[in-house]
């Protein structure tokens, strides 16, 4: 139960700085997932906000107390680490009662809280063994249940289910969202996986290269991404982008000419664009269809992927090298080298500035 | 077995273990050589490997009993071996001990702690590893001598000065545990930080517990380097109670006249304590204490 004030935080490893002033509120009991691609950073901020890394500069509050200069158990956090990070030479029971005996609690102190946590993650016929006979996910229920038996304020998880095979990720992930539903404490997790940041999130921080890119929900962030980077993290397959000049502006949208000069229409309100700037457009594979007329790319087939309930296909994007994907009707049959027509609603398109931040969309969520 | 073999297979395994038989003669031979030479009666280092006759007297003298010889003269123990044997045992342990202690702390700052001169000051211990203590036992020599006109206990002749001179050879240990400890995933340390451990309950409780094989296998060297020691103990222990197994042992070899017998009896007795302490320590040198902990 706690609220994270982050005022321009900073970190420097020697010559290299890898977050520039990291500026976040964190409401109590809300689930934050950091994403990001590699080296982005969002390890390391969760590394400072836990203490195991100092901070260089700025200011860190929990609960509205300055915690920059606490050990890690002060600031009354717990972590989950992405290698599990168990005591290999404790049971699973010592496992989660280390903390607690370090605090100082007798047996009859912290056996109680280890055996509920043990009951709650179901491990409790576990407790006994040593984490080398573990399976993967039985090994992160014990890194859960250790941060859990700790009664932290802020839960920080750092990838915590990238060790997990696909079946056992998608059933810990939705373990993970009931503990914050029955815990209802404040969770910071740091994922590389847009699928578990769209589904655990209640707000998505999106980093690139130690810079925050965008907050908001998973919702916001889908529908309306503040720049090229943000649309294209989010979603998958990724969103299409294809360059292009503004032809013509109204109060409904504007048409955007693609390099091989074909025209199209997307929703946006391009105040302040003029008549020949050079925008990107971005569609979305899944708002793609092959229904022919009206606002559509024309685009040569490159491949063909049966995924089973649909059917990915991929194009050759007009004028430039780039690939396009289209998620169509299961079972969709298109030969190699066939030139398609992939229409979309002006709506469902986006359109980004020279410097990629993103045109308003008109009607985002139709 | 259904594994289809070449048929050059059979002369490969025959040749393979003569090779071995061979190798394994020609490591025993000088211990058997020993034995040999301590059951035989008179100080003869050449003679047969098995001998004619079967003779304790040079295994009386060494266990301090003395026998009565052919003419029937009483002949008693020359040296009190049994004190050397214990001064060897004593002298070897707390060495070991103090070696452990301060290598694997050591080991642990340059492996986990961030410090000016961490990698600076890793080379430069190696390097004065290299510098033989042969070469240096005069410098050895004048600094207990001095050591001593302060602190009896540590000067010349005693004990604490042999022990504090083998505690100085650590540098070969630092590196063999840090080597160990640089295996080890450095997030189950930093758990046990989250979990509100201390640097020191971080590296007592976890790291040390993760690290047993290695501590055993640098007791063990350390252990052995103090028992088979010469040169060092050979110029700080002067008085014939004080003196090493492997110091007083020499002892029997007189310019005039080697005691090659008593001399035998005496060397395998330094062996007892090395096969002792290795049969303790085997069980502790299990591999596999660290699986488990992290994704592998």
């Amino acid at each position: 139960m706690a609220t994270l004030t982050l005022k321009q935080i900073r970190k420097q490893f020697g010559e290299v700085t890898t977050l520039h002033g990291i500026d976040l509120d964190i409401a109590d009991g809300e689930f934050i997932v950091f994403v990001g691609p590699s080296g982005c950073g969002k390890s390391t901020l969760l590394r400072t906000i836990a203490g195991l890394e100092d901070i260089s500069a700025g200011e860190l509050a929990i609960d509205g107390v300055r915690v920059n200069d606490l050990p890690p158990v002060k600031r009354g956090i717990a972590m989950v680490f992405q290698s599990y990070a168990l005591y290999p030479h404790m049971s699973v029971f010592e496992n989660m009662a280390f903390g607690l005996k370090l605090a100082g609690m007798s047996k009859t102190e912290y056996t109680p809280p280890v055996t509920r946590a043990a009951r709650v993650l179901q491990i409790e016929h576990l407790l006994e063994r040593k984490p080398a006979a573990l399976s993967g996910g039985q090994r992160q229920r014990v890194a859960i249940g250790r941060a859990i038996v700790q009664k932290p304020k802020v839960f920080l998880f750092d990838e915590p289910l990238s060790n997990l095979d696909a079946a056992l990720r998608v059933q810990m992930r939705i373990e993970i969202a009931r503990l914050h539903r029955e815990l209802r404490a404040t969770m910071i997790y740091v994922t590389h996986d847009q699928v578990e940041a769209m589904t655990l999130a209640d707000r998505i921080v999106v980093l690139r290269a130690g810079r925050i890119e965008q907050v908001g929900t998973p919702i916001e962030l889908y529908h309306a991404p503040a720049n090229l980077f943000v649309a294209g993290f989010l979603g998958s397959p990724q969103m299409n982008f294809v360059t292009g000049s503004i032809v013509a502006i109204d109060a409904h949208g504007v048409d955007v000419a693609l390099p091989d000069a074909q025209r199209v229409r997307v929703a946006v309100d391009a105040a302040g664009a003029q008549p020949g700037d050079k925008v990107t457009l971005g569609v979305r594979p899944e708002h793609l269809s092959l229904v022919a007329g009206g606002n559509a790319i024309a685009a040569a087939a490159i491949a063909l992927e049966h995924l089973g309930d649909a059917s990915v296909l991929y194009l050759q994007a007009p004028g430039t090298g780039e690939t396009l994907s289209a998620r169509l009707p299961a079972l969709t049959r298109i030969a190699e080298g066939e030139v398609c027509r992939l229409g979309f609603r002006p709506e469902h398109g986006y359109l980004f500035r020279a410097d990629g931040t993103a045109f308003r969309r008109l009607n985002p969520l139709a | 077995m259904a594994m289809v073999l070449d048929k050059t297979h059979r002369f490969k395994v025959i040749a393979a273990h003569a090779g071995l038989i061979f190798f394994l003669a020609l490591t025993l031979f000088p211990f058997l050589m020993i034995v040999s030479i301590s059951l035989r009666p008179g100080n003869f280092a050449a003679g047969s490997l098995i001998p004619e006759q079967i003779s304790f007297e040079h295994w009386k003298l060494a266990l301090g009993i003395g026998y009565t010889d052919a003419s029937g003269q009483w002949v008693a123990p020359p040296f009190p071996v049994l004190r050397w044997l214990w001064n060897s045992i004593k002298i070897a342990t707390i060495s070991a001990a103090v070696i452990l202690l301060l290598s694997t702390t050591c080991a642990y700052a340059f492996a986990r702690l961030r410090f000016a001169g961490r990698r600076l000051g890793l080379n430069i211990l190696f390097l004065m590893q290299m510098f033989p203590a042969v070469l240096s036992l005069i410098a050895i020599y004048a600094v207990f001598d001095a050591i001593g006109s302060y602190v009896p206990w540590l000067g010349i002749d005693s004990h604490g000065s042999l022990i504090l001179a083998y505690a100085g050879g650590l540098a070969l240990h630092i590196w063999t545990i840090k080597g160990y400890f640089d295996t080890i995933p450095v997030e189950i340390e930093e758990a046990a930080r989250v979990d509100g451990a201390t640097h020191f309950q971080a590296f007592r409780y976890v790291l040390l517990p993760m690290a047993v094989p290695i501590l055993v296998v640098v007791f063990l060297l350390a252990f052995i380097g103090a028992i088979i020691e010469y040169p060092v103990a050979s110029v700080l222990l002067h008085q014939e109670q004080n003196l090493t197994l492997a110091v007083g042992s020499k002892l029997f070899l007189y310019t005039q006249n080697y005691l090659w017998g008593d001399f035998a009896a005496a060397a395998i007795l330094s062996g007892l304590p090395i096969t002792v302490v290795f049969l303790l320590a085997q069980r502790y040198m299990i591999s596999g204490l660290t699986a488990g902990g992290v994704k592998g």
